[in-house]
């Protein structure tokens, strides 16, 4: 902990980095609850993300998408982007979409669930009927951050 | 049994609860983009995370600043922002405050500190505000300040998409903001326009033309920014009524002003030890004055009316290169700053040429962060300055020294700084002022200051001390002092977070002054309590402000109250009151009777208006 505070301290101007270890930590705990798999590969355009995931024991991070268990979608151009290449691929089973703004829940109902920013806060929401399409049961520690529908 | 196994499965539930709760907390306070800002070495931090903004409902930076110790939010006797007039005569008092926008400086250019028209500006865009106290390191500033204000941008990649925004209040009172946030591949961008009618509180002045500080503004916020390359445009229309204006018993027949600023800023990495930055800005003022009697300015030509235009443009260059070396992460730098006059027009006088119409500022920096163990850091920085004005303005030269020291072990903070900073007045004070404009010497001011805070998972607790002396003190040099000013400065903060939904904020100031204006001693007392409470989709603040000086010892109290409803994740409404007691701190403005010379009752002039607000907020 001293050590990342200097660090951060340290360093010029600004620093636009996560925090792996938070972020892995809860990352990890997501997306173990999705997939019960011991390694999950997991693919996401945004770099920081993928760079937070390298560090990870648990997480293999891909640079294509098509092999991977779940995809962490950032923006809807991403998205778009992403079915793009998934639909020319059709014979390999479609991943999970998992995204980190809440419009992405709104707009596409293949998304499951979102891990994003509201008014500062973290905030963290799945879809319930989504995840049943998928045979996907929620543990009963994530039923406050679910909701049935959207 | 059956009771055994129903008891652990719902411990189990509960601790697996409080186990993602802990992770999903844990994960916000380290993410927040505050955390990716923040600069320990730039001085003393009263940070307003994006969380406490929204707290607090803070729609302008005045609603943050008149929170914050020692300097708090005031305006002068023309309703513009400025912390430091104390209702005096001067044209503007708050230069050594300085503006930043996502690291760049905003100028109001010959009128000096961007404060004069942002210090009230709408906050809609911004995502969080940092408050630095002593003088700050050398890569910020190119002219001298002991307050730096650092507000950073919303990033696209938390807001993205549509934000409306409604207002409608006390008086009539309305404003509306829209933005649009978004992001590809290759850049971000932010577009944020915003338009306030600010009816005011008027200022009774014992004639049938009460005092007026009404405004309206126009503001445009943009940016876009790549991996390595930065542009912003902003732009601001603001209609005022100008208050007292010029009139030197505040009765002024008419009293506007008008302006029109841009600025446009372009950064770019060379990269990883190389940066620089442009910054062009540009302001159109349209005065409006005309009163009975004399204005108190003029160097004593007898005016009375005073309709003008003044255009004035500033540029702004600066190159920084930084590199760590062993424990060493050495910072240097140079830059340039200039003021031209581009246009002065009287009504019925036509095009004025005055002597004075530039100023050049050249600065040289090299700082030194030196890491003496894992847990403290020592830190050198000296700046030299030459600022250059044609005319009949003296030029000066500024040197700054700052060593600083900060050490951190586990939940414990040190920090302490020694530094010898230099001001010098600003030319358009001097050039307005009655005092000789080249024989006003640079002010000096030596101080220390210290921070000690213990910081856990539920609360924090900081105490501040500063200690400054001044020479040749430039707010002095204009009244009656010696300009010897000797300050002493303590700050107290406890917070205390009862969950992720209950927090209380609690801040005691106490300063004591020496020679200071006429005053042997002056002292001041201030508090600030706060409380915020979420119950289901509902939030509440409560926030109380407490001022208090020696001078007659009246107590002010500033009480902010909010209710939020979140309808829906993209719908919140929010019933806010500000000032509710109509109590807030007031200061005195000064009158003379300028036929006679004789001091007239000062009025008593509070920037904090009473208003309830109804607003709503939606998303897409």
């Amino acid at each position: 902990m001293k050590k990342i505070w200097m660090v951060i301290l340290l360093l010029w101007g600004h620093l636009y980095a996560m925090d792996t270890q938070s972020t892995l930590n809860l990352y990890e705990d997501i997306l173990s609850t999705l997939i019960p798999k011991e390694m999950i590969k997991v693919y996401t355009p945004n770099r920081e993300l993928h760079d937070v995931f390298t560090h990870s024991m648990r997480l293999i991070p891909l640079s294509q998408p098509n092999e991977a268990d779940i995809i962490i979608i950032p923006n809807k151009i991403a998205y778009e982007n992403i079915a793009a290449r998934l639909r020319d691929q059709k014979d390999l089973k479609m991943p999970y979409l998992f995204g980190t703004d809440y419009h992405l829940l709104e707009a596409y109902p293949n998304v499951i669930g979102a891990l994003y920013w509201r008014k500062g806060r973290s905030q963290l929401l799945f879809v319930r009927n989504r995840l049943k399409k998928l045979g996907i049961t929620l543990p009963d520690k994530y039923r406050k951050y679910s909701v049935e529908s959207l | 049994m059956r009771r055994m196994i129903l008891i652990w499965a719902a411990l189990s539930m509960l601790l697996w609860a409080e186990q993602i709760d802990q992770l999903l907390d844990t994960y916000g306070q380290k993410n927040d983009l505050s955390q990716q800002t923040i600069d320990e070495n730039k001085g003393h931090l009263v940070l307003f995370t994006r969380e406490r903004l929204e707290q607090m409902h803070a729609k302008t930076l005045k609603d943050v600043f008149k929170t914050t110790p020692s300097i708090y939010y005031n305006e002068n006797r023309y309703a513009l922002p400025d912390p430091l007039s104390g209702g005096l005569f001067s044209p503007y008092l708050s230069n050594f405050i300085r503006l930043y926008i996502d690291g760049v400086e905003v100028t109001q250019g010959w009128m000096g500190s961007g404060l004069l028209l942002y210090g009230d500006l709408d906050i809609d865009f911004v995502d969080h505000i940092e408050f630095y106290y002593a003088t700050p390191s050398y890569e910020t500033a190119t002219e001298p300040a002991y307050l730096t204000i650092f507000l950073y941008s919303k990033d696209p990649e938390r807001d993205s998409g549509g934000k409306i925004d409604l207002i409608g209040g006390s008086r009539g009172y309305n404003a509306q903001s829209l933005s649009y946030a978004g992001s590809t591949e290759r850049f971000k961008y932010l577009l944020n326009l915003s338009h306030t009618d600010a009816k005011r509180q008027k200022i009774p002045n014992g004639t049938d033309r009460a005092l007026s500080r009404d405004f309206e503004r126009t503001q445009l916020f943009s940016y876009i920014k790549g991996e390595d390359q930065f542009a912003h445009l902003q732009i601001m229309q603001k209609r005022t009524d100008a208050l007292a204006g010029l009139s030197f018993d505040a009765t002024p027949l008419v009293s506007k002003a008008d302006y029109l600023n841009l600025h446009f800023d372009y950064g770019i990495a060379f990269g990883e030890n190389w940066e620089a930055q442009f910054t062009y800005e540009w302001l159109h003022t349209d005065i409006k004055q005309k009163d009975d009697l004399p204005f108190a300015f003029g160097r004593n030509i007898p005016l009375t009316q005073l309709y003008a235009k003044v255009k004035n443009s500033t540029y702004s260059a600066e190159l920084t290169y930084n590199k760590k070396y062993g424990a060493h992460h050495v910072t240097a730098g140079v830059k340039g700053r200039v003021k031209q006059l581009d246009m002065f027009k009287i009504e019925g006088v036509g095009n004025v040429t005055p002597d004075f119409d530039e100023e050049t500022i050249l600065s040289a920096f090299l700082q030194d962060q030196y890491l003496l163990s894992e847990s403290a850091l020592l830190s050198f920085g000296v700046e030299y300055s030459k600022l250059l004005r044609n005319a009949t303005i003296d030029n000066d030269d500024l040197l700054q020294i700052r060593v600083g020291y900060i050490f951190h072990r586990n939940h414990w903070s040190y920090k302490t700084y020694l530094y010898r900073t230099m001001f010098a007045l600003d030319p358009f004070s001097r050039y307005l002022g009655s005092t000789n404009p080249s024989d006003i010497p640079s002010q000096s001011t030596i101080g220390i200051t210290q921070e000690l805070s213990y910081t856990d998972e539920k609360s924090r607790a900081r105490l501040m001390l500063l200690l400054m002396k001044d020479k040749n003190g430039l707010v002095q040099s204009q009244g009656t002092g010696t300009g010897n000013t000797k300050y002493f400065f303590s700050i107290l903060n406890y917070d205390y977070n009862f969950d992720t939904e209950n927090m209380l904020k609690t801040q005691f100031y106490y300063a004591r002054y020496k020679d200071i204006f006429f005053l042997d001693k002056l002292e001041d007392y201030s508090g600030y309590v706060s409380l915020f409470n979420s119950y289901d989709n509902f939030d509440f603040y409560n926030g109380v402000v407490w001022h208090q000086n020696s001078i007659d010892h009246k107590n002010f109290f500033d009480l902010t109250s909010t209710i939020s409803w979140n309808a829906t994740e993209n719908l919140t409404l929010t019933l806010k009151g500000d000032n509710l007691l109509d109590k807030a701190k007031e200061t005195r403005m000064l009158r003379i009777d300028p036929t006679s010379g004789t001091p007239l009752a000062p009025l008593s002039v509070s920037p904090i208006d009473r208003r309830v607000t109804i607003e709503l907020e939606y998303t897409f």
